[in-house]
Order: structure tokens, then C-alpha cells, then sequence
């Protein structure tokens, strides 16, 4: 069988997660590890689904407001809340970056035969952020494109500049 | 390749002295090291030896002497011998090194 | 040895011999400035000897070939056979470029391709111009070698290794005694001593586990990595510490292949007690390895970071102490604080390194710049013993070696037209320390800066309105504006430009500032200013809306609780009146589009900062505290006004703030006002 994680790293097995009631899914093999909600240092000019800052063990690492992200609205912190740090290459560079989300599942195996054609139209995300539609257990889950969601000159931008 | 004759306990190991006859050995070890008063180590009929066998032997040789009782050791074959130089081991025997 | 392809090990090989050639280039500096040495020529010799070593361990056949040539006539010069003249130590040192040369090309390609004909004419010119060189006795053994490498010469290294196995290593099927035979084997000496303290009696005995540690200490030409490569299976859940002990003789042993002539077991007899016999130089400045040991930077940066750590739990543990009033532990915690804070000195002072071999680079490039463009160039070094943190060394050599040549290039003029100036021209490279910042100077006594030529230009380039009021500093500072300068542009200008404003901005990057002067006719003088280490600041800690920030504390002159009729007199003015001084102000908060409410006390940090004080408004603060700088992801690159981020004692982040970006932004908004 044909892996078509390839583009998005080895492995078929995905990390699913909840923004709201809507299944989204990553890649495992980006996953460092999964947090607890904690304090979050926001960083000032940044855009605003720019979290800001956290201590992850001695390392500062940025957090992203993922829903706000892809477009959608974030939902207010709850207790099955959790940041899920990645760790990926983006153009070249080691990253580690978190991403807020309203509740972490499961584990799930995806094969090819499981895909299914992303909706033409419809879809509340940026086709750059999918990489496929899948169904387990009878919903819709939308594995997300890690390169398109950590674009590094996306993510960079500063909304109030200075002239310096 | 343990006897225990009046209080004088012979380990004189035989064949191998490795990971593998170690478990055994610790437990008839620490089953009659009791009732010794003393204890004869003979490692020159043995023909291997590795680290497991070094330990239970320094493990041995520490009891012995927090239990206050004799220790004594033997000759070596060539095989422990050269474990021991490896190591640049000498015994600690109640007796003083190797006699 | 097999087993390890040239690749695996090409990095450290790279960077061994570059060093080895750097330590040759400065013994032959020596040699040209201060007359024949006999310590400057063992070293220079001792270095070819080296390279041609690792060269023929990794088969790099066109190094050791050409390496060997120069090693033998070496041998005649230190020996008196041979008298060293300034042409001879041109060549050497032209040698010396071709052997990095050889080395970066047999790097680059893995060693799986010949030379190419550049290199190979390099090799044949050269080696014939040093054959031409040598005394009659010596082009026998110097054959041998040239056609057929019959000797494998390695280099052996004395090691100390501290060794604790993983407690389940024997039960996943390993036998410690089998690593210490592998690596005995391969050891030209060897002595293991085991530590059996830790065998616990026969009751507690698990009889399969492993309780033992080793100190090995031993003699191989294995490299580290090579070493490390013995337990690789067994890495994981060992401790190993693997010390190199480079004050220990280190001996270059010749395995004979093939019986030798004489002449080479002599030379190998003679280069063994070479090393620890010579005393250091006397010259305080190029530091000799004399009892020091090298150790990986990682580890020394890893060490700087959990000492961070500590010092940032400490700092809880202290604000817990005060709240418990209790008086004996806020003693006794104290007592820590002081020693936690010694630790951190010591640790930063092992990165710490003298400037003096940075500034020994320059003499090549002064030799050859000024030789090239028929100057005549002095070079002055002043306070080579300078320490700065080792990462700043090393971002810093590159801005310096551009602003050298630039003061070559267009500072110093060319003897004719020096004037009643001494005809010969002087480069002065100076380092010292000032509160908490390294300085460096590098002067020129050329023409000097043109106020109106640089005024012009920078008209022309649209980079100021014709007519705009610019201060004399100000005007000079146009120098390191990007697109100020061109290459094509600049051999037309008096003054410098090439890429200053590359150089600008790394010397920025490092939390540095550059400070120029110049007098037309006199000179000019760039000041370095930079932070003595970039690992850990004395910071303060402020707040502005919901983000703590940190303004680091040497930067800082007093707090200043801004009152209601400051506030009046303000008037909306980015001013207040200090005692009779204006100080211009910086709403944080505004900066940063942070919201911040009214109702908050206003507080202002003064900072100094290149001579003139300005104030941060501020919502609250919090006192001094210590700060392990931590970088800030590539996401935030274009955040202005923050340096990075730190960790507090509670656990959350705390962003340090850019003082010399924020001051410039209060400059450009008083200039905007102004004008």
C-alpha cells in the first residue's frame, strides 16, 4: 500500500484532536508530547493566533492558538484543554512549536483506502492547511498539512510596526 | 562447586563462572553462608569468568568481612587470571590478596 | 582504525587542522616580526608533523605528500641546517595556505576524488620551490615518501574515560569486559582500575545486574568519536565521561609498515618529547594548551544551562525563605545564593576566551592587504588578554575582519600621500573592559572620515533629505546604513562602506553597538561595544499589561515613580523634566500596543545607554533579578524592541526588552518631532 503521508512525515499513524466538536488530526511522527494547558506569556505585535510564549522544561517555545489559526474560532480554555508540542522542520530550521486545542483523542492507523477527496467547496479551512478527509468511527477528520499551517513567513509576521 | 565442610565454605567453581551459573549460585550462597565460619574461594578450575561471577565474588568477599568471618582465595586460572588484570583487580581477602 | 570512513570523521579533522595551520601561520608571523625562534620553528614544524599524521591515517595521500616535503625542510631549518630568511618564511606561509587548501578540498570531496590541477600545480610548484630549499642531506629521505607513503603515522592521544555501565546491560546480553579488551587492544597503553564500592552484600545482590564503574585511562590514536563508537550499543543507559588529557605527552608513534630509513625513525624520535618539553612562550598572550583540556562546547553549554536552571529555582526558593520570615533558613539559603552565584561565575569563565588569538589573525591579513595595495601598514594590538565570552569570539571575527580591511582598504592612505604623517601607516587593534561590556577599537591613523563627502553621498542615495540636520555622529553612523555603499561605488569614495551595514547588524545581533569617530586628516576610530557573555544577564523585571519584561540591569539607573504633576507637565510630550535634564520617555506599553490601564501607577526605568539616559514607562516592578537568556523561535524574528525570553521563578516567561532598538525608536520619534 501506497504511504501517502510521505509529504507529511513516515509513519500512517495520527494524533486526532478536538477544536469545538470538529475531529482535526497530525501526524504523530511531528508529536513531542502532549501538555497540560498552562501559562501562556502572550508576545506583544504578534498576530493574534499567536499564543505567545510557554516554558516547556527550561525551553521557551511558542504556542499557537490553533483554531485561530486555521480560520476559526478559538474556544474559551477548559480543563481538556492541552497544548500539543511538535517538533518539525520548517524551511530548513528544527522548530519546536505548541498548538492549543480543546481536547486530545486518539491515536488512529490511516491508509490510503481510508482517505477520502477533500469537498470542493465547503470546507471552513485553507486547502493549503489539509492534507486529507478521513472517517473513523462514522465522523469527519481533517488531517491537517503541518508545512502549510507552520509557514514560517506566515507565522512571523508582526501586526504593528515601528518604523526603526 | 560449593561445599560446606564443619564451617568451612569451598566455592570452588568448576567450568564456567559467568551470568549464567550466577543466580544459582547467589542462592546456595546465601543459603549456607550462615552456618560458615570461614570461606575458601578456588577460582584455578575455572574456565571462564565474567563480570557477574567478579561481582557475586566481591559481593562474597564484602559479606563475609562485614560478618566477620575468614576469607581465604586461591590460585587462579589463566582465564580469571587475565580477567583480573583487565581489571587491575586485586582481591580484598581478610588474608590479604591472593595467597 | 577500519571501520571508520574519512567522512565519518572529516569535521574534526577539518578543525584540528585548521587550528594546527593557524598555530603555524602565527609561529611564522612570529619569525618574520621578532627574528628566528627556536619554540615559534618547533611549533611550525610540529604542526606540519601533525597534519601529515592525521593526513596519513585518513589516506589523504596528496596532504601527507606535500605536508612531507615541507615537514622535512622544516626539520633542517630548526635544526640550523637551513637558515630561515624572509623569503622562506613566505613560502612557508604560501605553503601553509596551500596545505588548508588541500585540507578544505579533501574535506569538501570526502577524500573520493584526486586533487585537481589547480591543486596538483599548487603542489608541484610549491614542493619544488621548497626542494629548492633544502640542504643536500635531506632530498633522500624526502623522496621516499613523495612516491609511496610506506609509513602510517598516527597520532595518539591519552585519555581518561569515567565509566558506568547500565545497570541491565549484562542481562541485555553484554559484558563490560569485552568493551574494556576491545578498546585495550586498540591502546597503546592501557590501565583500567575498577570501583567495586558499589556491589552492594550477597542479601541485596540482584546477581545479573551490573554495579560496576571504571577509570580507564589509556593511550590510542582512536579519536573520541571512535572511542565513544565502542559502546555504541550500550550508550543509551551508560554513563561515560571521556576526557582528553592534552598536557599528557602527546606522541606521534610510527607504525612501521615497512622498515624505515634512519633519517624518519630519528625524526619520529625526535618530535616525541618535543610537546611537553617546551615551556609556554613567554608571550603572555597566545595562550599554549599547557594544562587544559578540551572539551566538547556542547557540554560546557549544556553545564551553563542547568546552572541557569538553578539559578532561577534558586531564586524561588529565596522569595520563599522571605515569605516565611524564618530567619535561620534565609541565612542559610543566602549562603547558597553566594555559592550558586561562584558556580556561575566559574562556569562562565570556562567559556571565556582571550581575544588575543582573534587579533593575532589580523597580522596576516594586515601583511598581506597592505602588500597588495603597496602600503605600509603597522599593526598595534593592545589588550589581547581580553576575555569575552567564546560565542561572541566567534561572531565577532567576521565584522572585524570587514572593518579591518575597510580601514586598509580606504582609511589608511597610501605612503606618498600620507603628508607630513609618518609615511608609514598604523592599524590599532585595542580590547578592554568597561561596566559589564567588552570595548573594541579598531583605530586607523588614515584620512579620516569626510562629513561632507558622506553628507553628499547619502543626499544622493536618498538616504537623508537634502538639507535634513544631522549631527556629526550622526553623519558618520551613515556609513553603516544599508544601501549606502556599493563595491562598485566605494573605491571612489573617501571613506569606508562595503556591506557596514551587514556588519552593523551582526554586531547588533549580538546585543553590540558601534561607535565612530574620526577626524579628517587624523583618523578614525570604530568602537565595538559588546555584552561580555550572551548566556546570562543581570536583569530587572518590569511589567507592562499582562507581559513581565526584562530590562537588562546593567543598563539601568534608577526607578522613578512618575507623578501626577509630572504627568501635567508632560503635556503629551515623550519628555519629563529629571532634575533639570530633559529625559525622553518610551511608553512601553504603547510601544508594544500592549493595553495597559490607566489606573496603573505609572513607574519609569531609567537606562542609560551610550552616554545619554532615557526613561521606560512602565506599569510595575519587581526588583533585580538574574536571567538565563533563552532565544526567542524563528517565529518572532521581526518582533522588534524584544532580545529574547527568559524563564522566572514561577515558571513563566519573561521577554527581554531591546534597549538600543527601543532607544533608536525614541531617537527617530524625537528626530520626527523636530523636523
Amino acid at each position: 500500500m501506497a504511504n501517502i503521508t510521505s509529504k507529511n512525515g513516515e509513519g500512517n499513524q495520527f494524533l486526532s484532536f478536538y477544536l469545538k466538536d470538529e475531529m482535526f488530526a497530525i501526524n504523530v511522527a511531528y508529536v513531542r508530547e502532549i501538555i497540560e494547558y498552562t501559562h501562556i506569556t502572550r508576545v506583544p505585535m504578534m498576530q493574534n493566533f499567536v499564543a505567545g510564549v510557554t516554558n516547556i522544561r527550561g525551553n521557551v517555545i511558542p504556542v499557537l492558538e490553533l483554531a485561530g489559526r486555521l480560520g476559526l474560532k478559538p474556544s474559551p480554555v477548559t480543563k481538556k484543554s492541552c497544548i500539543i508540542t511538535l517538533e518539525t522542520h520548517a524551511e530548513g530550521e528544527e522548530i519546536a512549536i505548541g498548538l492549543i486545542v480543546d481536547m486530545v483523542d486518539q491515536v488512529y492507523d490511516i491508509h490510503e483506502s481510508h482517505k477520502l477527496s477533500a469537498p470542493e467547496f465547503g470546507a471552513k479551512i485553507r486547502k493549503e492547511f489539509m492534507q486529507m478527509m478521513t472517517k473513523v468511527e462514522d465522523k469527519f477528520m481533517t488531517v491537517l498539512d503541518l508545512e502549510g499551517i507552520l509557514k514560517m513567513s506566515e507565522l512571523s509576521k508582526v501586526t504593528f510596526k515601528h518604523t526603526l | 562447586m560449593l561445599t560446606l565442610e564443619e564451617s568451612l565454605l569451598h566455592l570452588a567453581p568448576s567450568g564456567d563462572l559467568t551470568i549464567y551459573e550466577v543466580e544459582e549460585l547467589h542462592k546456595q550462597l546465601i543459603a549456607h553462608l550462615g552456618q560458615a565460619q570461614s570461606i575458601r574461594i578456588s577460582l584455578d578450575q575455572t574456565d571462564k569468568i565474567d563480570s557477574a561471577g567478579f561481582q557475586l565474588i566481591v559481593s562474597l568477599l564484602k559479606t563475609a568481612s562485614a560478618q566477620q568471618k575468614e576469607s581465604f582465595l586461591g590460585a587462579l586460572s589463566p582465564s580469571v587470571a587475565n580477567f583480573l588484570a583487565l581489571y587491575s583487580y586485586t582481591w580484598e581477602t581478610s588474608q590479604g590478596g591472593v595467597q | 582504525m577500519t571501520g571508520m570512513s574519512f567522512s565519518d570523521i572529516a569535521k574534526e579533522f577539518r578543525e584540528e587542522s585548521l587550528e594546527l595551520l593557524e598555530a603555524m601561520e602565527n609561529s611564522l608571523l612570529q619569525i618574520r616580526q621578532e627574528g628566528m625562534d627556536d619554540e615559534a620553528i618547533n611549533a611550525v614544524f610540529r604542526a606540519a608533523h601533525t597534519i601529515k599524521g592525521s593526513a596519513g591515517m585518513y589516506k589523504l595521500d596528496y596532504v601527507v605528500t606535500f605536508t612531507h616535503i615541507a615537514e622535512n625542510l622544516l626539520d633542517q631549518v630548526r635544526n640550523g641546517t637551513v637558515p630561515m630568511t624572509e623569503a622562506l618564511s613566505e613560502l612557508l606561509l604560501e605553503c601553509k595556505d596551500h596545505m588548508q587548501n588541500l585540507v578544505e578540498f579533501a574535506v569538501a570531496t570526502g577524500n573520493t576524488q584526486p586533487p585537481t590541477p589547480t591543486l596538483e600545480e599548487a603542489t608541484a610548484r610549491l614542493g619544488g620551490a621548497l626542494k629548492a630549499n633544502l640542504g643536500a642531506l635531506a632530498t633522500d629521505h624526502a623522496h621516499a615518501p613523495t612516491t609511496a607513503p610506506t609509513v602510517e603515522v598516527s597520532i595518539v592521544r591519552q585519555w581518561t574515560m569515567r565509566l558506568s555501565f547500565g545497570r541491565s546491560v549484562m542481562e541485555q546480553g553484554f559484558e563490560p569486559a569485552s568493551f574494556l579488551a576491545y578498546l585495550r587492544k586498540h591502546s597503546q597503553s592501557f590501565k583500567a582500575g575498577v570501583d567495586t564500592q558499589y556491589v552492594p552484600m550477597l542479601e541485596e545482590l540482584r546477581p545479573t545486574e551490573s554495579y560496576l564503574k571504571f577509570t580507564i585511562e589509556f593511550a590510542t590514536h582512536l579519536n573520541r568519536e571512535e572511542i565513544l563508537d565502542v559502546f555504541e550499543f550500550v550508550r543509551e543507559e551508560s554513563d561515560i565521561a571521556l576526557v582528553e588529557l592534552v598536557d599528557a605527552p602527546v606522541a606521534p608513534t610510527t607504525e612501521v609498515a615497512k622498515p624505515i630509513s634512519a633519517a624518519q625513525a630519528n625524526t619520529a624520535l625526535k618530535t616525541a618529547p618535543a610537546a611537553p618539553t617546551s615551556a609556554p612562550a613567554p608571550t603572555a598572550v597566545v595562550a599554549q594548551n599547557n594544562y587544559s583540556i578540551r572539551v566538547d562546547a556542547e557540554k560546557i553549554d549544556q553545564l551553563i544551562n542547568q546552572i541557569g536552571e538553578m539559578v532561577i529555582a534558586n531564586a524561588n526558593v529565596v522569595q520563599q525563605s522571605i515569605d516565611l520570615q524564618n530567619s535561620e533558613l534565609i541565612e542559610s539559603v543566602s549562603i547558597v545564593s553566594r555559592m550558586l552565584e561562584d558556580i556561575r561565575e566559574s562556569a562562565m569563565q570556562i567559556r571565556m576566551v582571550q581575544i588575543g588569538e582573534t587579533f593575532n589573525r589580523f597580522k596576516r591579513i594586515v601583511m598581506d592587504l597592505s602588500k597588495k595595495l603597496g602600503k605600509e601598514i603597522e599593526l598595534v594590538i593592545h589588550g589581547a588578554e581580553t576575555e569575552l565570552d567564546k560565542t561572541v569570539i566567534e561572531k565577532i571575527t567576521d565584522p572585524l575582519v570587514h572593518i579591518v580591511r575597510n580601514a586598509i582598504d580606504h582609511g589608511i592612505e597610501m605612503p606618498q600621500n600620507r603628508g607630513t604623517k609618518n609615511p608609514k601607516g598604523t592599524l590599532t587593534l585595542n580590547a578592554y573592559h568597561d561596566a559589564g561590556t567588552v570595548v573594541i577599537e579598531i583605530a586607523d591613523d588614515g584620512k579620516g572620515l569626510d562629513e561632507e563627502v558622506l553628507y553628499a553621498k547619502a543626499v544622493e542615495k536618498g538616504l537623508i533629505d537634502a538639507g535634513a540636520h544631522l549631527s556629526q555622529e550622526e553623519i558618520f553612523k551613515l556609513i553603516l546604513a544599508p544601501g549606502f555603499s556599493t563595491a562598485a561605488a566605494v573605491t571612489d569614495l573617501s571613506g569606508r562602506g562595503v556591506g557596514m551595514d551587514v556588519v552593523k547588524r551582526n554586531i547588533e545581533a549580538l546585543r553590540g553597538t558601534i561607535e565612530i569617530k574620526s577626524t579628517k586628516g587624523t583618523g578614525t576610530t570604530l568602537a565595538i561595544r559588546l555584552p561580555l557573555t550572551l548566556a546570562i544577564i543581570d536583569g530587572f523585571l518590569v511589567q507592562v499589561g499582562e507581559t513581565f519584561f526584562v530590562v537588562p540591569l546593567d543598563m539601568v539607573v534608577e526607578c522613578i515613580e512618575l507623578s501626577d504633576i509630572q504627568k501635567e507637565a508632560m503635556h503629551g510630550n515623550n519628555y519629563i523634566d529629571l532634575r533639570g535634564t530633559i529625559l525622553p520617555l518610551l511608553n512601553v506599553g504603547t510601544f508594544f500596543g500592549e493595553s495597559h490601564s490607566e489606573e496603573a501607577r505609572a513607574n519609569i526605568v531609567v537606562v542609560h545607554y551610550a552616554g545619554r539616559r532615557y526613561g521606560f514607562i512602565v506599569d510595575a516592578l519587581f526588583g533585580e533579578f538574574q536571567t538565563v537568556i533563552k532565544p526567542l523561535g524563528k517565529i518572532f524574528a521581526q518582533l522588534k524592541g524584544v532580545s529574547g525570553a527568559t524563564i522566572l521563578g514561577s515558571g513563566k516567561v519573561a521577554l527581554i526588552l531591546d534597549v538600543p532598538m527601543l532607544v533608536s525608536y525614541i531617537l527617530t520619534l524625537r528626530n520626527g518631532s523636530e523636523s
